[in-house]
Parts: structure tokens; sequence; C-alpha cells
């Protein structure tokens, strides 16, 4: 109903929101999607606000603590985008005071792209991407400063070291008690939860719990393992070595070894690799309506291995759209 | 006391009556001990003489609210008194059963003439105050059974708020499980709507079994819908058991939960005091989920379509679990689980889950029909937990609150019980509040919240912001749904938002005056150089090392051995001479293939990346014939090592202008030595 308000105006104001709050629960910040959006005359599908907190943690915007029904907005920072030619990102708090540095650089020395973000039916649009086209990486620190916000040389790439490895976590405790009935097992050809009646075979499971938080937990050998749910999946996927994981370098000359990430949609990345994955180029991955896959731009070979290795895939790689030519560039 | 008695928790779920007479006025009195008739007592509150006689009691009413902003209304005494005087219309011969002032007046003031209608119009207010309070507490405190302003007849705008409540006197109401009861044994659908429901009595001449007040209300045009569906609010709250509500015993309703593909039951107490296991007859458990109101359920049969029918009711020690029986089943989110549970109404503008039984299908089609945005046709795809032999719709929303407010009224049987609570009062909801407090309103721009508009709404009253008239606005006002302001790019600042006499007012801010302190960050802990699996909250220990956002520079050592150079695209040759004699041309790469889907409008990369790995030496750039370097940890010299040393010589040679610091004059003088 209100047609004159552009979508990329949304996600600006719920950012403001978020860094000018600095913390709180997250649940309220899903009523204020969902309350922003109806009063936008958004309609959202079912989830859609939980899909905004997901992207929005991982374009390093806010960091949320699901258990604890808890998040907090993450420190302004301005970073490099690897091999992307002198294009860095901004992201992290923007409060009125850091928007009007921005605001008022971007008028007097800074090259700002600004990239509204496209949502796909349904969605509720994010901030929007703010590049800043840098000529030197000297420059690109003194700008951090000049802006006031933390300068990190390559997000992407330092977090690739920091990548956990999907692993069992510690003994957990077998389903029981008054919640027993809520038992699904992950079904690896539906590649959903399906409800269950017994646990009696290795696999994912979920329940709820005696406060009816869902837990998630690998049965491995007949013992009960915790595991976040991103994580379970993918242990489940290696148990039956199954791969989830795809990549694809880019066709131009001297890119050979960047590319697309394509990961299929019912086993998203756990969020670290998440973030290191869309840190790579500032945008959420995009997503195909029929190919059921999300794509992530711009990821260095390097990175798209140590994400499948960490997580126990091998990363399948796809041929060069077209036949390229030239080699590295030394 | 009257709060604990009408408005107590154990009212949880039923619908409650504000009924007192002078006989239930009488016995409250003696139960809780007090000397003083109730009227008399509210009457030395009184300015009689002055305008606002009631000004003392509405300035009590306020001081309390500062206390207690969720407690009950702090006037009952007076409404009790408004009931009183209504209950003796159809009970005393001294006036005409119509004069009601008079009688409010002697009752408060011992003369008739006191007070008059033109007082009244506060006491009416009080009413929807009331009203409104009992509907935020979503069912805690009872299901209102105010009328909403607009369902009154015109000539009882105001005295019909304590009219209604004197309806049905409590013999009323401990006869009506007889009732009932004795339709249900013929068979019945259950339940059924009020209109059949009066109807029946009528037929089987049952009217001598009520009181006095009921009757005459039977036979008024204007008051038999109210009675209908007050009624018919009864019926359908009633567990099968020989009371109406349950009364001296804590209530826990049972609800129907939608988790993990099948439906369960959960129960509900909203006592003030909650044990963590209850134990009911049958062998019925109760456990209490973590320190909310919900309780898992175990010992019963699965919600099926008998035990969904049937009713159910289990007493235990001072509690009892119950649920009536019923033909549709509505499920909306539940905020505090996670799941769809159900509910009493349906919401506007949110997602449901809509069952019915066989009897019911036919109302819901029509309902949906005539009102439904989304789920209009049944879901046929076989779900294992439907109930045997019920359709399923989902996802239902209704948008236009009017419409289905208007079809819900034409809609015969249980499905008509489904109204979504009225609104009393002009209030804001959603929006983006900015702190300190999150009770004042205070919002950020462009978050500014929602107006609810009272149901009241006669089709004159126009909605003002800050004094205009807002035309965008008209749309939502005419579907009955909440009035975003957030459209209409308000400047920042306070801002006045009336209606109908009404009048709210919130501010606006492009930021926080007072920065909050950061008390709670979330991040990824890192230890021996690897991330958490997830997000947690960071303490003092972990907080300087975790990860938040982009920033994991104190997580990480910087790999001092990878260098990038940004080089000109532009530039006519691009060389880079090692320190240890090697040399190499670097091409410009294409531009990045996700630019042109992902930037669309920025025009091609002026420069390029140049990585080096543990390797250092000179970068020379040619443009327009002249030569600029950069030295990439250059070190010292020794190009006789490796590669082809004449080549790196005359490069190094022609690029000699490239710059003036030493260490380029180093490998001038190293190429100079070669060359020779």
């Amino acid at each position: 109903m209100t047609g004159s308000m552009s979508s990329s105006e949304f996600g600006g104001i719920l950012l403001r929101w978020l860094s000018e709050s600095r913390s709180g629960r997250a649940s309220a910040l899903r009523d204020g999607i969902r309350s922003q959006a109806r009063a936008w005359g958004l309609e959202l599908k079912e989830y859609a606000d939980w899909v905004w907190m997901r992207n929005a943690a991982a374009l390093g915007f806010i960091d949320v603590d699901s258990r604890a029904d808890r998040w907090s907005v993450a420190p302004p920072v301005l970073t490099r985008l690897p091999h992307a030619d002198g294009l860095a990102l901004l992201t992290g708090a923007r409060t009125a005071r850091i928007s009007a540095r921005v605001e008022e650089a971007a008028q007097e020395w800074m090259e700002l792209i600004t990239v509204p973000h496209r949502p796909e039916a349904g969605e509720a649009p994010l901030p929007d991407t703010l590049l800043f086209q840098y000529e030197d990486l000297r420059t690109l620190q003194e700008a951090a400063e000049l802006l006031g916000v933390r300068y990190v040389p390559c997000a992407a790439l330092q977090m690739m070291e920091l990548l956990p490895q999907a692993a069992l976590g510690p003994e957990a405790a077998p389903p029981g008690g008054s919640t027993a009935n809520t038992l699904e097992k992950y079904d690896l050809r539906l590649q959903r939860f399906v409800p269950v009646e017994t646990d009696d075979e290795d696999g994912l499971y979920r329940w709820r719990g005696a406060d009816y938080a869902r837990l998630t937990r690998v049965r491995r050998n007949g013992v009960f393992h915790a595991v976040e749910r991103e994580t379970g999946v993918y242990l489940e996927l290696a148990r039956h070595r199954t791969g989830a994981m795809r990549w694809r370098p880019e066709s131009g000359k001297g890119r050979a070894g960047v590319g697309r990430l394509f990961v299929d949609r019912y086993a998203p990345l756990p969020a670290l690799h998440e973030r290191a994955a869309v840190l790579c180029s500032g945008f959420p991955p995009s997503v195909g309506k029929q190919t059921q896959i999300r794509a992530y731009d711009n990821v260095p070979r390097a990175l798209a291995e140590a994400i499948a290795a960490s997580l126990q895939q091998n990363l399948e790689i796809m041929p060069r759209p077209v036949a390229a030519t030239g080699g590295r560039t030394k | 006391m009257l709060a604990e008695e009408f408005f107590g928790r154990q009212h949880a779920g039923h619908p409650t009556l504000f009924y007192v007479d002078d006989d239930v006025e009488q016995e409250l009195r003696h139960g809780y001990g007090m000397e003083e008739p109730l009227a008399r007592c509210v009457g030395r509150f009184l300015r009689l003489g002055s305008a606002e006689p009631y000004s003392a009691l509405e300035d009590y009413r306020w001081r309390r609210r500062q206390q207690d902003k969720d407690g009950v209304p702090a006037f009952l005494p007076l409404l009790a008194c408004s009931v009183m005087a209504a209950s003796r219309m159809v009970n005393d011969r001294n006036h005409r059963a119509t004069a009601y002032h008079a009688r409010f007046s002697e009752l408060l003031t011992g003369d008739e003439k006191k007070l008059g209608s033109h007082h009244y119009e506060p006491i009416s207010r009080m009413w929807q105050v009331l009203a409104s309070w009992q509907h935020s507490q979503k069912g805690a405190r009872g299901l209102c059974t105010i009328p909403a302003p607009a369902d009154l007849p015109s000539n009882r705008s105001m005295i019909g708020f304590a009219q209604s409540q004197a309806l049905l006197s409590g013999a009323d109401r401990s006869f009506m499980p007889k009732f009932f009861r004795s339709l249900r044994e013929h068979g019945t659908t259950w339940p059924l709507p009020g209109e059949t429901l009066l109807a029946q009595i009528e037929i089987q001449g049952m009217e001598q079994h009520f009181s006095k007040s009921f009757r005459s209300a039977l036979q008024e045009e204007e008051f038999r819908p109210f009675l209908a569906r007050l009624i018919g609010n009864y019926a359908a709250a009633w567990d099968g058991s020989d009371e109406l509500v349950p009364t001296g015993v804590t209530r826990a309703e049972l609800l129907v939960r939608l988790d993990a593909g099948r439906l369960g039951w959960v129960a509900r107490l909203r006592a003030t005091e909650r044990k963590k296991r209850i134990e009911l007859e049958g062998g019925v458990v109760l456990e209490q989920l973590g320190d909310t109101a919900y309780y898992e359920v175990t010992g019963l049969p699965a919600p099926s379509a008998d035990t969904l029918t049937g009713g159910i009711r289990r007493d235990g020690d001072n509690l009892v679990l119950s649920r009536p029986s019923c033909s549709v089943l509505v499920l909306a989110r539940d905020d505090v689980l996670g799941v769809w549970t159900d509910t009493d109404g349906f919401r506007p503008g949110e997602a449901h889950v809509v069952l019915a039984a066989p009897t019911a299908q036919r109302d819901v089609r029509r309902l949906l029909d005539k009102a439904a945005t989304t789920g209009r046709s049944a879901d046929t795809g076989k779900l294992s937990w439907v109930p045997q032999g019920w359709s399923l719709h989902k996802p239902v929303t209704f948008d236009d609150a009017v419409t289905l407010r208007r079809a819900l009224k034409d809609v015969q049987g249980a499905v008509g019980l489904l109204q979504p609570p009225a609104q009393f009062k002009l209030r804001l909801e959603g929006g983006l509040k900015l702190a300190p407090s999150p009770h004042s309103h205070l919002y950020l721009r462009g978050g500014e919240p929602q107006v609810v508009l009272p149901d009241a709404a006669e089709s004159t009253s126009t909605l003002l912001v800050d004094g205009k008239e807002r035309p965008e606005l008209g749309k939502a006002i005419a579907a009955g749904r909440p009035v975003p302001l957030a459209g209409l790019r308000l400047e920042p600042g306070r801002h006045t938002v009336s209606f109908a006499g009404a009048e709210i007012r919130f501010t606006t801010a492009d930021q926080v005056v007072v920065e909050p302190e950061t008390t709670k960050v979330c991040g990824f802990t890192v230890v021996d150089g690897k991330a958490s699996a997830s997000p947690s909250l960071l303490d003092e220990q972990t907080l300087p090392t975790g990860i938040t956002g982009a920033d994991c520079t104190s997580a990480t050592t910087q790999d001092a051995a990878v260098v990038m150079e940004l080089c000109r695209r532009d530039a006519d040759e691009v060389l880079f001479a090692a320190a240890d004699g090697r040399l190499w041309t670097l091409e410009a790469p294409e531009r990045p293939d996700w630019w042109t889907e992902r930037l669309p409008d920025t025009p091609d990369p002026l420069r390029f990346e140049a990585d080096f790995h543990g390797i250092g030496g000179w970068l020379l750039e040619r443009r327009s014939g002249r030569w600029k370097g950069r030295p990439v940890n250059p070190g010292t010299p020794k190009p006789k090592g490796a590669g082809n040393p004449r080549a790196w010589a005359r490069a190094v040679l022609n690029a000699q202008q490239a710059s003036v610091e030493p260490s380029w004059a180093e490998y001038v003088q190293a190429a100079k030595e070669l060359d020779r």
C-alpha cells in the first residue's frame, strides 16, 4: 500500500534500528521484521523473518544466539573482498552517526557503490550492500580510520583459517520423558525430518527437550551426541557419502582461481561457513527457484575447498563455463 | 475482591460475566466480612454537583495504574453498581422498566435525580477500558462478554454495557449445563450456535427455568442477538461437566498443538503459582515445559476425530484440565512454544491452519469463500496427522477484518464463534521502538507504529495524523486493518493521532538519545585457532578473541607471506622484477563474472589484483611511456641467482626513472652491473 517506499529502505531501517538498539531478544527482532513488513504492505513467506535474521548474520551485520534468544549488532567493519579488483565491503553496525559519516565520505572522497538487495518473492529485503572501490591497500586502512570503523584485511580469507570441523559433539541423553512423542529422524532421501516412533537406528534425530526447545542429536553406534542442526546434516551426508557442494571457476581469463560455490538448499552451511562464503562478495547467496541450490559468488577455490573439507564433503569441481584461455597472472 | 471474583485466573479461557445484583452483592459482602454496602461505599467518592462526579474515582484508577500496569482497572466497584442498577430494571416495580439512570442515581446517592444520563459518559468509557484490558490479557482473565460499541443498539449506546452483564443471573448459568446436556443427549452436533440454542429454549418451553432478566431479554429484539452470542459462547466453552465454569479450582486449558508432523496436546495453566508436575485422575500427568505456562500432557489419547468432538475433562487436586468439544479447530503460531496451537478466534493478518469436522465443513467453506485472502481451497494432500474425515485449510489468512467480521456474523454454527478480539480503544501496535524504555512511545523514524482503531468506528469519524487527514491510509481503514504510519514519511519529532475523540501521542527520532550499554554480545568463541560451531553469548574471557560479525582480527594472525597489490588496468605494461632475478609480465585478468549480475551499473574495474606469495621485488607500471614503480618486500637484489638475468637487467634499466627510493637505486645498480 505504501508503494512510494522502496524495499531498500526497509532493510536499511531495520539495520538502523538494530544498530541503535545494540542488542536484544531474537524473538523481538523477528517481531520487528514482521511488524515492519505489515506496515510496508509486504507479504512475507512463513519463516521469512528467520531467513532475514540468518542472512543478516551471514553478512556480518549481527550475531545471533538462537538458543539464548539473543542478538547483538556487530562492530562496523571495512574489509577487502578477495580477488575483487579493489572492492571492500562496509558491514556491521550502521547507526545514524556511521551512516552520516559514510554519506559525507561518499560525497567528498570515497568511491561508494550502493547495491540494493533484490529479495525473492515473500522475502524481507536486506540492507543495501555498501562497497568501497579503493585504489591502494594503504588507503583502505586510512579510510577505515576516517570512517571510524574497524579495518579487517580480508574477513573471508581470515575466517577460512578458523572454520570449525564438523564433528560429533559431547555425548548427550537419548530421547525420552514426556516429550518423546516429538521425535523425528532426518530422512536423507526426502531431505527433511520425518516423525518416527523409535530411535533404534543410527542417524540424525531431533525432538523437544523438557523446556520444549528443539534438540538435535546424532546417534552413532547407539550413543547420542549433541550437534548443531546444520553440522548434523553434513555428518549424515558424510556417513552416506552424499555430496551437496560444487564449485565452478569463473570463465574469464585470469579468473580461474575464483568461482561460484553451489550448496544444496537442504544442507545449509553452518553459521561461520556461511559467513565466510557470503563475505567473499558481500551478497547473500542467490537461490535458484527450481534448482534448489544456493550460489555464493566470488569464492576462491581455496576457501571452497576449506569449507568442503571442514564439513567432510568432497568438493566437486565443475568445468569452466567457456573454454578459457590464458593462465595465472604470474 | 471484585477483581478476584469476576476476573480471576480461574476464569481463564471461559466467558466471564460481571453479574452483580442485590443478592450477589450481599453474598459477597458477607463472604468477605464487610459491613458497608457497596453502593454506599462508592457513593462517598462521588463529587455530586460537579460536572464530573466520577473524577475522584478516575484519579484513583490512574494512580493504581502507575503501580500496576497489568492489573484490573481499579473502577470495578462503580461498574458493579452500574450492573446492579441494570439488574433492578426488571426486578423492582418502583420505576418504569426502562428507567435506568433514575435507578442508578438512587442506588448511589439515594436520590433518583442527582445523577443523570448526561453524567454517564465516563462510565461507558470505563466499560470499554475494562473490555480492552480483558482482551489484552488474551483470555487469561476470562473471555470478554462486554459488547463492542458497534453491537449496541443506538438508544443504549451508553447503558448497554452494564445491561449486557445483567442478562444471565447466577441461577441461569448454573442451569445451563443441564440444558446443554439435554440437547447433547439427542446426539446433536456440538457446539450449537447461540440462536439455535435460544430457539431450543423456546421450543422446549424452558423459559421458566431462567431468570426474569433473561426472559425479557429473550423477547427484546435488541438484546436477543447479544444473548444468543453469550449463550453460544458458553456452549462452546462447556467441557461437558455439571459446572459451566468450575469454581474454586484452578483450570488448565487443554490445547491442541501441531508440531513435528503430529497433533498432540499441550496444557496451559495461567495460575500465578505453578507446580513442575501435576497428576490428575486416570493417570494423566502434566509436566511443566521450562518456566512457561505450558505443560506437556501424558496419559491422554492423542487428538483425533473422536477425542476432539467428545470434549475432555480430568479432575485433580484443586485443578481441572478441560477442553470443550469442538467441530472446528483453528491453529495459529504460538510465540512461546514456536509451534501451532489452537486459538479462540481468527487473528486478521496472521496465518492459520483450519481443521473442520464433517458437520462444520460447509460453514467453514462458506466463511473462507467470503472472507479469506488465502487458504480457500481445502488441502487434499493426505497428511497423516489430519483427523479422520476432517478437512484441512492452510495457510488461511484474512487481510480484511471488516469482511471477516461480517462473514462470521452470517455464518451459522460453531465457526461463527471465531470472532477476532474486539477493539475498544485507539491504540498503537508494532513499530520499531528505541531504547531507553520499552514502554515509552519513542520509535525510529521509518519504523512508526500501526494504529488500531476501535470497532466503534462510526463511519463519520476520520483518522487525523498531526491534525491532518491522510487519504493514503483510507484503504487500511476501510479494511479494518491496523493502519500503518510508516509510509507517511513523518518528520522526526512529536506526533499525534486522533480518532473519534480519542488521541494518542508518540515521538520519532533518527537515533537513540542515550546510547544503550552493550551488555550482551553474541559471537563465535575461538579456542586453539578454531571457532565454535555456532554463536553464543560472549563473556569477558571469550569476547577479546571472539568473532563478531566480520571482525575476526583478534582471532587470526595476518599472513605476512602473502602480499596483494593493485595494478592499473590502463597501464601499457606491468612487470614484476623479483629480487632473485626473475621477471614476470602481469596480464590484467578479465573483469569478475559476478559483477555483471550483482553490479550491473558499475563500470569495469580500473585495477586488478596481483598476489605475491613469499616473493619480493619491484612492481613496475608503464603508462604513456613513463614508468612508475612500487616496492613489494624488495630486499636486496641478487639477480644472478635465477631466471634470465639479461632480460631482468634490461627491464630494470628501461624503468630506471620509476622511483627515487634507495631500494630502487640498488636494483638499478644491480642491473647496471649485470649489463656490463
